[in-house]
């Protein structure tokens, strides 16, 4: 009788200690589950329709490319990356309602995009409010600290920008009028207000003055009339490779081939204007160019990180092979690699901590575009020492980098 | 100055003529439903499409005349489908305005087909583009192309409106469509015939101005509001203001730019339009109820 009361009593320990671990093994289970599916919810914001949505690709690319290595070599920290997305439209107000609803009803911890200025502006106000770091493209320079702690442009300042021009044009070409053709988008408007101080600051005459409408059917109104203003050289603000195209064809159109400079729009669709105008349409084009994207003599072919990036993205993308932005692919690409390494560094997401953490230690990280010098004073990640002039921008080598200028 | 002034207004000839045009196509379909079709934009687009897709090839002359003329076709099979599915709603009363959203409809299902396959880059027409003199400066060919599509349509018109049975029956629904629909017209099939002349205008249009349009998903708005603008200028279902109103919005727009700068090219057509409604509201040859027919 002892023995089968003993036992009784085994079964019953048994059972109970079985109903005692089963629901904590679960709940380990559980706990570790949770913390593996626990994924950094990244919202991603380009223009993927309306005007904009050629560069939406590009921005749609490089962070496609950048999350799936992340996420394959086992997320940051053991926590993948998860996107969630949203479509400005090409649209401020949509971009603005975007944001709110990424942030808000979506959850997300941080933000990529909006890519331009105009969208920019009102969607840096939301995530700002939020608290949630964010990094677009806009080279406007409302967006400084103050007014957007938290976002940083995968950009230069359209300040920076300007002297870098202007400098060019007065020490190295030796001009003295100039005359500016841009377009009448947000971000140019600004760059022309920048580089017409600066030609102020250096002495140089403004010539002439025209704006042309964003996709214009015909330039030639506004290229005759800065032909009659002769100005020594042209500053070109351009957003497409349809307005490049536009320019340069109407140029020899009129017969007028002056010295032609660019910013870095002309350089990262050089190769595409080229395909329509022709290699000797860019006979006389300078532009500004990152300095990660060019080379000099000396630099062996196809070794740079940039040229590397290049063959990765279209063997990630092939369908858009030679139509998305290689370049703006490659600043997305870097910008979430370079949020991936503030999240390992502070531990989360924090929008104090990681624009903290970007502001001191973000120009330590490796990068395709090479260095980078955020600061507590200027958010833009391009400073004038990330940039370089390069002459015939459409004339790259094999892997992709254009000749930097009297180098 | 003057040489250059000739040159804009050469320039702004052939852009105006491609709004004529657009605005001939719109009068033909408003002449026969009194509907506005907002996805007219959108056919142009399809057959500036069309262009570029047989760009880069070298083909000859011949061959760009039969891939015009096969655009149009095209398109004229394309704009009878839209006038059947814009037009079915309105079967049993033409006091809806469903047509509203039916053309926009298309106008954005268009967009997003395109956005879909094309990407959302604008489409370049590849290769050199033909052009001619201009006093010591060149111009693209379709520039010439264009004013004289447009006259060549405008007197086609003009013809098959009144010297032919159907074009006469076209002309009857323009008056009155109850009292065509008693005199025993078809009137459905005459309003669909409607729509397939407007897509072959718009088709050879798009076709001729390839090399100088923007060819993109979201650029047939842009479009279809400066058809509008002449149309509305001309006198909305008038031929003969639209192959006027056209080149004098174009040329004003491009010497307007010129003298004072490209902030004022758009302005310009919009004050033309606002100027217009309010000193002669039914336009340049626009006339109320006069019978013709």
């Amino acid at each position: 009788m002892t023995t089968t009361r003993s036992t009784h009593l085994q079964k019953k320990g048994r059972a109970w200690f079985l109903a005692a671990a089963l629901p904590a093994l679960a709940l380990g289970g559980f706990a570790a589950g949770a913390q593996a599916q626990d994924a950094i919810r990244m919202g991603v914001l380009p223009s993927a329709t309306g005007p904009g949505a050629a560069i939406g690709a590009a921005l749609t690319a490089g962070v496609d490319l950048a999350v799936s290595e992340i996420n394959a070599a086992g997320g940051i920290q053991g926590r993948k990356i998860e996107q969630i997305k949203g479509d400005t439209q090409s649209n401020p107000t949509t971009a603005a309602g975007e944001a709110r609803r990424l942030i808000d009803r979506e959850k997300i911890q941080i933000l990529i995009g909006p890519l331009v200025s105009q969208e920019a502006v009102p969607a840096v106000e939301v995530a700002t409010a939020a608290k949630v770091v964010q990094i677009t493209n806009a080279g406007t320079a409302v967006l400084t600290p103050a007014v957007g702690p938290y976002h940083f442009s995968f950009n230069t300042s359209t300040a920076t920008a300007a002297k870098v021009i202007v400098d060019f044009a007065a020490d190295q070409l030796k001009v003295k009028t100039i005359g500016i053709l841009a377009d009448d988008g947000g971000q140019s408007k600004s760059g022309v207000a920048e580089i017409k101080k600066e030609l102020a600051a250096r002495g140089l005459t403004v010539a002439g003055e025209q704006e042309y409408r964003f996709r214009a059917d015909d330039m030639s109104p506004q290229i005759l009339s800065l032909r009659r203003a002769n100005p020594d050289v042209v500053v070109f603000l351009t957003s497409t490779v349809e307005d490049g195209t536009k320019m340069l064809r109407t140029l020899a159109d009129v017969g007028w081939q002056p010295k032609v400079l660019g910013a870095s729009a002309m350089s990262v669709y050089a190769s595409a204007i080229a395909r329509s105008t022709g290699a000797k349409a860019f006979a006389n084009v300078y532009s500004i160019a990152y300095r990660g994207m060019t080379y000099c003599a000396s630099d062996a072919e196809g070794a740079s990180t940039y040229a590397q990036f290049a063959r990765k993205l279209e063997r990630h993308s092939p369908g858009s092979a030679g139509k998305i932005s290689v370049s703006l692919a490659s600043e997305y690409y870097d910008a979430v690699n370079l949020l991936a390494a503030g999240i390992a560094a502070t531990g989360g997401t924090d929008g104090t901590k990681l624009a903290r953490w970007m502001e001191t230690e973000g120009s330590k990280v490796k990068l395709i575009h090479g260095a980078i010098s955020p600061s507590a004073e200027s958010h833009f990640l391009f400073g004038p020492a990330e940039l370089a002039m390069v002459e015939r921008p459409n004339d790259t080598r094999a892997d992709g980098l254009m000749k930097r200028f009297g180098c | 100055m003057l040489e250059e002034l000739a040159f804009v207004s050469v320039r702004g000839l052939g852009l105006g003529a491609l709004f004529a045009l657009l605005a001939l196509s719109l009068n033909v379909i408003y002449q026969a439903t009194h509907i506005l079709n907002f996805a007219q934009g959108s056919m142009l687009v399809l057959g500036g499409l069309a262009g570029v897709m047989l760009s880069g090839h070298d083909y000859g002359t011949p061959i760009w005349f039969a891939g015009m003329l096969g655009t149009g076709l095209v398109m004229a099979a394309v704009m009878a489908v839209q006038g059947v599915i814009t037009l079915w709603p309105l079967r049993h009363s033409t006091e809806q305005q469903s047509w509203l959203i039916t053309t926009l409809a298309v106008s954005i299902i268009i967009s997003a087909v395109l956005l879909l396959t094309q990407g959302p880059w604008s489409s370049e027409f590849i290769g050199e583009v033909p052009s001619f003199p201009v006093l010591d400066m060149r111009t693209p060919l379709p520039y010439l192309v264009l004013p004289l599509m447009a006259v060549f349509w405008f007197v086609a018109l003009r013809l098959f409106l009144r010297r032919s049975l159907q074009g006469l029956a076209l002309s009857a629904l323009s008056q009155d469509l109850d009292a065509a629909a008693a005199a025993g017209l078809h009137v459905r099939r005459l309003q669909i015939a409607a729509f397939a002349i407007s897509g072959l205008i718009t088709g050879t249009a798009g076709y001729a101005a390839a090399p100088i349009i923007s060819i993109s998903a979201e650029s047939g708005i842009r479009y279809v509001i400066s058809g509008f603008v002449v149309a509305v200028v001309g006198g909305m279902g008038s031929m003969a203001g639209a192959i006027v109103a056209g080149p004098l919005v174009g040329i004003l727009a491009m010497i307007a730019t010129y003298r004072f700068g490209g902030q004022y090219q758009g302005f310009v057509s919009l004050i033309v339009l606002a100027g217009m409604l309010f000193l002669k509201p039914n336009g340049l040859f626009g006339f109320t109820a006069a019978r013709r027919v």
